[in-house]
């Protein structure tokens, strides 16, 4: 193995390393635990900046598994999806590292903290590098796992432990769709690796639909789309930092830099696309008209991310890889961004989290006012910002194949301006509405200083000169310039709307001005799988009981329960009538299958 | 043959080192503990002396007997299991007062037993073996005989047990009488020169729900959770990994030599699949409601009967190779899991409930951790050893086209998860009634680490266990 293949490896070692050391012997130590994972964090990032130079290769692959037909390699593949994708995991994972110094920086059990950080970072980058479907399910339960951790790391309360296991689940749904996709994949194709080429195993087969559905699975599950997107607004009950690592900028993402990765499996058939689609552009609707009328800061940024990821599967159903990526990207940037934003106003308001308490922060905190103000406007696609580069990539593809989904987008687009607006006008603007936002102070120059670099990227990202676009591949000039402008127009004009009315209503007002209950609700999602979940157990757990109690076990207790001497217990157990009924069981079950077998043959 | 070979096999060596063990404590009358270790060792012992023969290869006694790679695989295997075994009685010794010295050295017997199971080729033999395992499990299930419990769950393993030999002896009976021998290589040659008739058939059938008692598969399974409560925690953990696995290897046997023949498979096949989908479903669902541990892990025990039995029904060599790696997944969980129950029990010997696991991480950080690797490796989560044994039966079974038995079991494994993480979640988020620290010995916190790390490790990086198997089956 030479050094480039040594070192390509290290991305992953890196990491690994780091999770082991503090969970095995730096747990006492929770300074010793941040320099070792930061660290890790930053080796990370300096080899992805030689991969993007192209001084890094691909290793030699590993042979992993390999018996009769089943082959699985340990591999990397640095292509520009992936180039592009490692640098913005290292880069906003590192500023990420930083700021959880200072976030996490009086928490007793911040050992813990950063090794299950460097934990996840270890399968997001085994994810991006993910040379075939075992690799990359193996790297995404990880990742699911270490996000579980995450979540429910101040398991002390409730709430939090609930969030975990609500996310756990979601993803186990997802997931169980997802790998039996790959199992399809195999059968059809005798291979797990993601080779464009075998998509001539199954191109037009009639089941490719099928399949191309249920590898999306995955993706629904992992990047919280409808119907399995309940998980990500509770998801925001862990550390802030980790919300924005995890749940903004990158796992979630997975699910979509994963439907690029596969997307020769998707374009072969038509009606996958469509659905894919839909779903993306019913969940960006769903989520922002959600947003519309949350009070707490995180899940209003939690329903912004779904419904951003929303227009990035809207983008690959529309066959637009590339503008996904870009939008995946960009996003990235902002939404870490304004979820350290929103950490740093946490972190001094002494974790209230209701925007209708804070009001008048940027006179106390101008460095998180103006960061944020920088986020916004790229959430909002005010002109000038990454974000409406990105934006609008997508709706001209997506304009392109299908007009309905485009103003839906549009919409999107404009609630999206709406609900950031009344966010950042009751956080920052008009008069302090609580005690605390009263004496709310600047946070350290720790926290302060990834919010700045990440916001110079929120501002430049969408631009050619940054080219990230142009790293993905080729740009798309499909469309006239004419139509360009037009979709420009149409979206500036929308966004400036949405800016505009949020602005005007919700200026020094002091409560909500009016309330739509399906919105403030969600939907009803939550109650709707509580009814379902809860009637489906208690009727199972009902029948098995029965079951329980009148086939299988008049077991122990009942049986022995009268029993006085061992020659009683030894008659009792033939009378009861227990043991007859086993054996008779037994001897039904074998008849049964004699008399099956006789009829048949 | 030679004779050294003979007295070194583990059925031999076992057998007389059990005959010793149990002479020297009638007369000398021994303290218990040192009867233990003396086991221990018999089975290390056993182990270094299988070594310069593992590449041997015959088949000896007439094809009575045979010796190849996947024999001294399992044989290995049983050693394992019953060092393990016995390494969890010593554990629990408070729980069993009498004839302490005799609990230990039973097991020699039985593994002595499963040891021969591994290398038969002949119905005769495998029938004794089989009778070896079942009686000596007869006595160690019913062992705590002043618990009402135990004899009840002995004798009703008892019944169930011999009804299940008499359909196995007239299974055999069957296919003696139409093929005129019950060496398995004459029964398969016959099978290939003559059509088969519907005797040979209900032979065939015959067996299987013979062998279905010892996999608890469904319909054969009801004594097993009742049993699993009931026996003694160690006995139980050698119920559950080494009698399941000496049904399984005798079927492994079975079915790729006498009854291999496609004329044969068109009809075990379907019964395989029939077995496997009732026990993944009923297994999985019924474990749902369960509140004691040990009853929790028994229908447990006949879901993943259901799963391996899927790799069987692929018949195919991915299939084969996944049986024998599953178990040795299933070892390293169900033994953790165990031996936790054991730690757990000897402050409540009435029985170990969910409940009682409320808050483990604050009693004992590494007993919590050891048994939630257990319980995930058993729910199949990557990237532990269960996952890996999860995925090659899946695979298996969906390439011989048994693609809604695979549908079934991966929708039963995600419904079994709810029980596993159950524990977990106990574990970790509730709060206990009491925090008070348990205390390990030594060797018990090393094992424990073995086996938590073993999980990981060797799901991470299956090669090497997924290459021994393949070597194994070429």
């Amino acid at each position: 193995m030479n050094t480039s293949s040594l070192l390509a490896w290290v991305l992953l070692l890196a990491p690994l390393l780091s999770a082991f050391m503090i969970w095995a012997f730096l747990k006492p130590f929770p300074f010793l635990s941040q320099i070792v994972s930061v660290g890790a964090c930053a080796i990370s990032f300096l080899i992805a900046i030689g991969v993007a130079l192209g001084s890094i290769h691909e290793p030699v692959t590993i042979n992993w598994i390999d018996i009769g037909g089943l082959t699985v390699q340990l591999g990397m593949v640095f292509d520009s999806l992936s180039k592009v994708m490692l640098l913005v995991v290292t880069g906003v994972g590192l500023m990420i590292h930083i700021y959880s110094m200072g976030y996490m920086g009086e928490d007793p059990g911040r050992s813990r903290f950063f090794a299950e950080l460097s934990l996840f970072m270890l399968s997001m980058l085994g994810i991006v590098v993910a040379t075939n479907f075992i690799m990359m399910y193996l790297f995404w339960e990880l990742v699911g796992v270490s996000s579980y951790l995450l979540i429910g790391f101040w398991f002390e309360k409730p709430s939090a432990a609930n969030a975990a296991t609500k996310a756990f689940l979601a993803n186990r749904i997802g997931d169980f769709g997802f790998l039996l996709g790959i199992i399809m994949f195999w059968t059809f194709t005798g291979s797990l690796m993601f080779d464009p080429s075998l998509s001539s195993y199954f191109k037009g087969h009639p089941l490719v639909t099928i399949m191309a559905l249920l590898l999306f699975c995955g993706c629904v599950g992992k990047s919280a789309q409808i119907p399995l997107h309940v998980w990500l607004p509770d998801a925001m009950e862990g550390p802030t930092p980790v919300s924005a690592l995890i749940h903004a900028a990158t796992m979630v993402a997975a699910g979509v830099y994963m439907l690029c990765r596969i997307f020769f499996v998707l374009e072969q058939s038509e009606q996958a696309l469509e659905v894919i689609a839909w779903t993306g552009g019913i969940t960006a609707l769903v989520a922002a008209l959600t947003a519309t009328q949350q009070d707490d800061i995180k899940r209003i940024l939690a329903y912004s991310t779904m419904s951003q990821l929303g227009y990035m599967v809207m983008a690959v159903g529309s066959s637009a890889t590339i503008a996904a990526m870009f939008h995946l990207c960009t996003h990235a940037f902002f939404k870490a961004l304004l979820f350290l934003g929103a950490g740093s106003i946490l972190h001094v308001l002494h974790h209230e989290q209701d925007i209708w308490k804070m009001g008048g922060l940027w006179k106390k905190m101008p460095l998180t006012f103006l960061t944020f103000f920088i986020g916004t406007c790229a959430l909002a696609g005010v002109p000038g910002f990454s974000g409406f580069y990105s934006k609008d990539t997508i709706l001209e593809m997506v304009g392109e194949k299908n007009k309905m989904l485009f103003w839906l987008g549009l919409f999107t687009a404009g609630l999206t301006a709406f609900y950031m607006t009344r966010l950042f006008v009751l956080t920052f603007m008009g008069a302090p509405k609580s005690e605390v936002a009263e004496h709310a102070h600047e946070s350290p120059f720790v926290m302060g200083l990834p919010m700045v670099v990440l916001s110079f990227f929120a501002l430049v990202g969408g631009y050619s000169v940054v080219g990230i676009e142009k790293a993905l591949g080729t740009t798309h000039e499909a469309m006239s310039q004419a139509a360009k402008l037009n979709v420009m127009i149409l979206s500036v004009l929308v966004g400036l709307t949405g800016v505009g009315i949020g602005a005007f209503a919700y200026w020094n007002k002091q409560k909500e001005i009016v309330i739509f209950p399906l919105f403030k609700n969600k939907f009803y999602f939550d109650e709707l799988y509580e009814l379902t979940l809860l009637k489906l157990q208690q009727l199972l757990a009902g029948v098995f009981a029965w079951l329980d109690e009148w086939i299988i076990g008049f077991g122990i207790v009942r049986g022995s329960a009268f029993l006085v001497s061992v020659g009683g217990e030894l008659l009792r157990v033939f009378q009861t009538g227990n043991i007859r009924s086993y054996a008779f069981i037994f001897g039904a079950g074998a008849a049964a299958i004699l008399v099956f077998f006789l009829i048949s043959s | 043959m030679n004779a050294l070979f003979v007295l070194c096999s583990p059925e031999c060596f076992l057998t007389l080192s059990a005959l010793f063990l149990l002479l020297w404590q009638a007369i000398a009358k021994p303290n218990y503990k040192s009867v233990g270790i003396l086991v221990l060792a018999s089975y290390l012992i056993s182990g270094v002396l299988l070594l310069p023969f593992v590449d041997n290869q015959g088949i000896y006694w007439n094809g009575l007997y045979v010796w190849d790679k996947m024999a001294v695989l399992w044989k290995v295997f049983f050693l394992i299991t019953g060092f393990l075994v016995t390494y969890l009685s010593l554990e629990s010794n408070s729980l069993i007062t009498k004839g302490r010295a005799e609990f230990y050295t039973l097991p020699l017997l039985t593994t002595a037993g499963m040891a021969l199971l591994a290398s038969v080729r002949d119905f005769i033999l495998l029938f004794v073996g089989l009778e070896i395992v079942t009686v000596s499990f007869y006595i160690l299930v019913a062992f705590q005989k002043e618990f009402p419990s135990a004899l009840e769950a002995g004798v009703k393993y008892l019944v169930i047990g011999a009804l299940a030999s008499s359909f196995l002896v007239m299974g055999i009976a069957f296919v003696f009488g139409i093929t005129g021998s019950t060496q398995f290589d004459e029964v398969a040659r016959f099978a290939q020169n003559n059509p088969v008739s519907t005797p040979l058939v209900l032979g065939l059938i015959f067996v299987l729900v013979g062998l279905g008692f010892k996999a608890s598969a469904v319909p054969f399974h009801v004594w097993t959770p009742d049993v699993y409560q009931g026996a003694s925690t160690p006995i139980t953990s050698y119920l559950a990994v080494g009698s399941k696995a000496a049904g399984f290897v005798v079927l492994l046997r079975v079915l790729n030599l006498p009854f291999y023949d496609q004329s044969f498979q068109k009809h075990w096949i379907p019964l395989i699949v029939l077995m496997a989908l009732l026990s993944v479903i009923l297994g999985n669902l019924a474990a749902i409601p369960q509140r004691n541990i040990k009853r929790m892990l028994g229908y447990s025990s006949i879901s993943h009967g259901g799963f391996l039995l899927m790799g069987l029904s692929a018949h195919n060599t991915i299939g084969c190779a996944a049986v024998i790696y599953y178990f040795f997944a299933y070892l390293v969980a169900i033994f953790a899991a165990f031996l936790v129950v054991i730690l757990l029990e000897k402050n409540q010997p009435s029985g170990i409930s969910i409940k009682d696991f409320n808050g483990l991480y604050q009693k004992n950080g590494l007993l919590a951790w050891s048994m939630a690797f257990a319980m995930i490796s058993l729910a199949g989560l990557p990237p532990l050893m269960g996952f890996f044994g999860k995925l090659m039966v899946f695979l298996a079974a969906w390439e011989s086209g048994q693609h809604l038995l695979v549908i079934v079991g991966a929708l039963c494994a995600a419904a079994g998860l709810y029980y596993y993480i159950g524990v977990v979640r106990a574990m970790f988020w509730a709060e206990p009634e009491t925090v008070q620290r348990i205390v390990l010995s030594p060797a018990t916190k090393v094992l424990l680490w073995i086996l938590s790390i073993g999980s990981i490790l060797l799901g991470f990086y299956a090669e090497p266990v997924i290459k021994l198997v393949g070597a194994v089956l070429s």
